[in-house]
């Protein structure tokens, strides 16, 4: 249920963190679902299928009002009746005044994540009319008196040992059998005639095509069958965005939908309803025999703030959303805490924060905005491309004006000036930053006290760079400019020398950048204005190097992709050709690691490099993997005689950025964090981590010192 | 006859819980004859008439479920029938071998209880009717909508779920089993 009252959303992270069982549940499953996934796209062309999945989800959204008026004319024309619900009290009044007015007792309900937005079942028991949930995991809720806590597996959260308590608390069975399929039975059993006296079916709609009228719904246990066809009253409920033109657009979406929610090819049946034929009803005894003798169709189509979302530039990529879980399948905090702590009203996740903001309002949003690390691994799965990090920086930002930013925030949001402050008196700062007066200031803005802070040197990356004059490159074959990361200019400089070094080895004349901080930090916290202008100037700077044919190099893979997803964002409404010109940086934008392997392959180079008989235990940056540079770590690294590299394959580290840092989550980073550490302390070696925040945090987690790729190879070339 | 397309086809099915059995149209009869559940009502959705009234010849007790809801060959009441059915036969009008699944279009009216309301589904697909994917198979669909009478079902096994930790399970509230049989396929 949505709460007004203040959520003490650091309780309600620590109690799920604490909840073995809970843990075990949703770990398994989510595994479960990300492989079957994985193995289900390996028949199509993923990247090509949803980035045409985009445009035609574009596409309809735009026609969305001739679409609507389309559909509400052929329904009417074969005698069903359509109800544009304006909001979440229309939709659920329509259908318990329907209800009422048809002498309904019984409502048989298949899945329909739009029926929990608008509080249907509460609505039509307020009628006494007894609604029954019989998607097995909605019923297992149901009886449980909870809410979905995941869009496609809504019970993910319960084993099966609290599934057998409570069939035996619920459903007056002494000793409820043990097993999975058993257990199945025994809801099949109780549902069966409860389906054949109910006297509405209520389904949703995965999709609905304009045209014909056709509803799409996708379904494995048969229950959306069952509600469709026994009943005499079948009402539809969706979301209006849910409408396409025709069958001509269907087959790229039922492609993508069955492979990213369950990985499976298709669902076990996948119904398209076109109208109800006249026909007699079903009469088994029901309430309402003899009062509905023809067959009814009734379709709610719900706005709930969609047409407003619609409107808006920002936030109207949501509504491309097809409800397949896979982002939150993908999502680190979610992996961790489950989706009750998201509030779920009903919509969990990252999508779900986007998803309540447009159908409940910003107060709703506000609580679970903060979860949403950005660290961009939803955006890797979405069958729709949405860009759920950025829904969430732009919610950030609306918070932020409308309720004024937190110091703490505005402080993350600086790591350019903190830099640029402290550097100059490292040893003066590291040492006043361990103080207990420093950490109680830290606790008072809301950073978690016991994190340690990145420490400052006094000679700067940038400094290193000039100081040293002009440096002879032996056969250059490319120039190239450095993008100065803030971290490793005022943190790790050696990263950054270890960079140029190996770069220079392959024949690179380097130059520096001269940047402005890339943004990222600023739009973490939902700061946009800064990291716009920062963008503005970065990208005259950057296209005057392309145009001196030199490539940009990014030693931090998070700046490559501020620069690369992010800038575009911002710059959206700056006029086509700063739109050109970040088309010309992206195309010669590298990973420093990316751009050496290229490098050695293209230029087919022979290193000669020194045999290093050790063991490399790479953890893969979440931005690299979303920019599809996940394995470059390792494959560099493979390039050393000897070297025994081991990729460990898990989701984030859990600190992305300033996240890990704040109280409210700091022990989620923590507990994200220890899956990665199990992995990597599984192996003996070097821990080599590409992201600083991620070298904070493992570093931390495990008391090794990971190396950025770059360190290693430098020893390699000595 | 064994086409990459039927075999795909029927990979696919079978790892997803269907049976396949192979048959030629004359002995069609002879092959469900072997399938239906014993001593409860078989319903065929109408396009199948002819074969309920041999199933029917031959003893079993086999109806058709048509657009008005009644069965045929008996004062016998649908809903009666339709409780006490241990199979629902149904005819289907494509397959897709890239998923192995099938369209069924169950004639309007109550037909498309005949997939998922008994515990044993069968469908009957002609080997000539699969297609390599959807996007072949969606246009012809959408140009046989009208004489479908409204509804088409993609079947792609029997009635499944994994609600309860990721386990899966078949026969939830649709089908325990799915026989699929191929007319005209191999083995015939």
């Amino acid at each position: 249920m949505a709460t007004t009252s203040k959520r003490n959303l650091r309780e309600e992270i620590h109690r799920s963190l604490e909840d073995k069982t809970l843990q075990r549940a949703i770990t398994s499953a989510m595994d479960t679902l990300f492989e079957r996934r994985k193995g289900a796209l390996e028949s199509i062309d993923f990247e090509g299928t949803r980035r045409e999945a985009r445009r035609l989800k574009e596409e309809a959204l735009e026609h969305n009002p001739e679409l609507l008026e389309q559909l509400i004319k052929t329904v009417e024309g074969y005698g069903g009746k359509v109800f544009l619900a304006k909001d979440a009290e229309a939709a659920r009044t329509y259908i318990a005044d329907l209800a009422v007015e048809k002498g309904v007792k019984t409502v048989v309900k298949s899945k329909s994540m739009v029926s929990e937005e608008v509080h249907l079942n509460t609505a039509l028991e307020e009628e006494g009319i007894e609604v029954i949930e019989t998607d097995l995991g909605e019923r297992i809720i149901q009886l449980a008196h909870e809410r979905p806590s995941h869009l496609i597996v809504p019970a993910v959260h319960k084993t099966k040992d609290q599934i057998i308590e409570l069939f035996a608390r619920t459903m007056g069975v002494e000793n409820p059998p043990t097993e999975a399929e058993d257990l199945t039975r025994l809801v099949r059993d109780d549902l069966r005639p409860r389906f054949m006296k109910a006297d509405m079916g209520v389904t949703g709609a995965n999709f609905v095509l304009a045209d014909t009228g056709t509803l799409v719904i996708v379904e494995n246990e048969g229950n959306a069958r069952l509600s469709t066809q026994l009943p005499p009253i079948h009402v539809a409920i969706t979301g209006i965005e849910k409408l396409i033109p025709s069958m001509e657009q269907l087959g790229t979406f039922l492609e993508l939908l069955p492979r990213s929610g369950t990985g499976q090819l298709l669902t076990a049946y996948v119904s398209l309803i076109t109208g109800r034929p006249s026909t007699d009803t079903i009469d088994m005894g029901r309430a309402n025999a003899g009062q509905v003798t023809e067959r009814e169709f009734h379709l709610v189509l719900v706005d709930n703030g969609r047409s407003e979302a619609r409107e808006d530039p920002e936030l109207r990529e949501a509504l491309y959303c097809v409800r397949c879980g896979a982002c939150l399948n993908a999502c680190a905090p979610y992996n961790q805490v489950g989706g009750h702590v998201y509030g779920v009203d009903p919509y969990p996740g990252g999508i779900g924060c986007a998803w309540t903001w447009i159908t409940k309002g910003p107060d709703s949003a506000k609580e679970i905005n903060g979860l949403c690390t950005t660290c961009s691994r939803c955006t890797e799965v979405c069958p729709s491309m949405i860009d759920i990090p950025w829904l969430n920086t732009v919610i950030k930002q609306r918070n932020n004006e409308r309720l004024g930013m937190k110091l703490r925030d505005r402080v993350f949001a600086r790591a350019d000036l903190l830099g640029d402050v402290s550097s100059p008196f490292a040893p003066l700062v590291n040492a006043a930053m361990k103080t207990p007066m420093a950490k109680i200031s830290m606790g008072s803005i809301g950073i978690d006290r016991t994190r340690k802070m990145p420490e400052y040197v006094r000679g700067t990356f940038e400094d290193w760079f000039q100081e040293r004059g002009q440096v002879t490159v032996r056969q250059p074959r490319r120039s190239a400019a450095m993008f100065v990361d803030c971290f490793i200019n005022h943190n790790k400089p050696y990263v950054g020398e270890a960079a140029v070094q190996v770069l220079e080895r392959v024949g690179v004349k380097l130059e520096l950048a001269h940047n402005e901080c890339c943004g990222r930090p600023a739009l973490s916290q939902g700061a946009l204005d800064k990291p716009r202008a920062w963008a503005k100037k970065n990208i005259e700077r950057l296209h005057r190097l392309v145009q001196e044919d030199k490539d940009i190099l990014f030693i931090e893979p998070s700046c490559l992709s501020s620069v690369r997803d992010d800038y575009r964002r911002l710059l959206e409404n700056e006029g086509d050709e700063m739109l050109r010109k970040l088309d010309d940086i992206e195309e010669r934008s590298w990973d420093v690691t990316e751009y050496f392997l290229h490098l050695v392959k293209e230029d087919k180079l022979d290193l000669h490099l020194r045999p290093l008989a050790e063991t490399f235990v790479v953890h893969g940056h979440c931005h690299q993997k979303s920019l599809g540079i996940g394995s470059v770590p390792g494959e560099a690294l493979r390039l050393i005689p000897e070297a025994e590299v081991i990729d460990v394959n898990a989701l984030c580290c859990g600190m992305v950025g300033s996240f890990g840092y704040k109280e409210e989550y700091s022990e989620l980073s923590r507990a994200i964090g220890q899956r990665l550490f199990d992995k990597l302390n599984a192996h003996e070696g070097t821990v080599v981590a590409s992201g600083i925040s991620c070298q904070s945090q493992i570093g931390e987690g495990t008391e090794r010192e990971p190396k950025h790729p770059m360190e290693i190879l430098i020893r390699a070339f000595a | 006859m064994s086409t990459p397309l039927t075999e795909a086809f029927a990979e696919r099915m079978q790892s997803v819980g269907g049976r396949i059995s192979y048959t030629t149209a004359e002995a069609l009869v002879e092959t469900l004859d072997g399938l239906v559940e014993r001593d409860r009502p078989v319903l065929f959705t109408p396009e199948l008439r002819d074969l309920a009234r041999q199933l029917h010849d031959a003893g079993h007790e086999a109806y058709v479920g048509t657009r008005e809801g009644v069965a045929e060959h008996s004062e016998a009441e649908f809903e009666e029938v339709l409780e006490r059915a241990g199979t629902g036969v149904s005819g289907s009008l494509l397959g897709i071998s890239s998923t192995g699944s099938i369209a069924v279009g169950p004639g309007g009216g109550n037909g498309g209880l005949l997939i998922a309301f008994p515990p044993h589904s069968i469908i009957v697909l002609q080997a000539d009717s699969l297609r390599k994917n959807l996007a072949e198979a969606l246009p012809e669909i959408e140009r046989r909508f009208g004489e479908i009478g409204g509804e088409v079902v993609f079947v792609s096994g029997p009635s499944r779920t994994a609600d309860i930790e990721m386990l899966s399970v078949v026969g939830v509230h649709g089908p325990t089993g799915l026989d699929v049989v191929i007319v005209d396929g191999k083995e015939a």
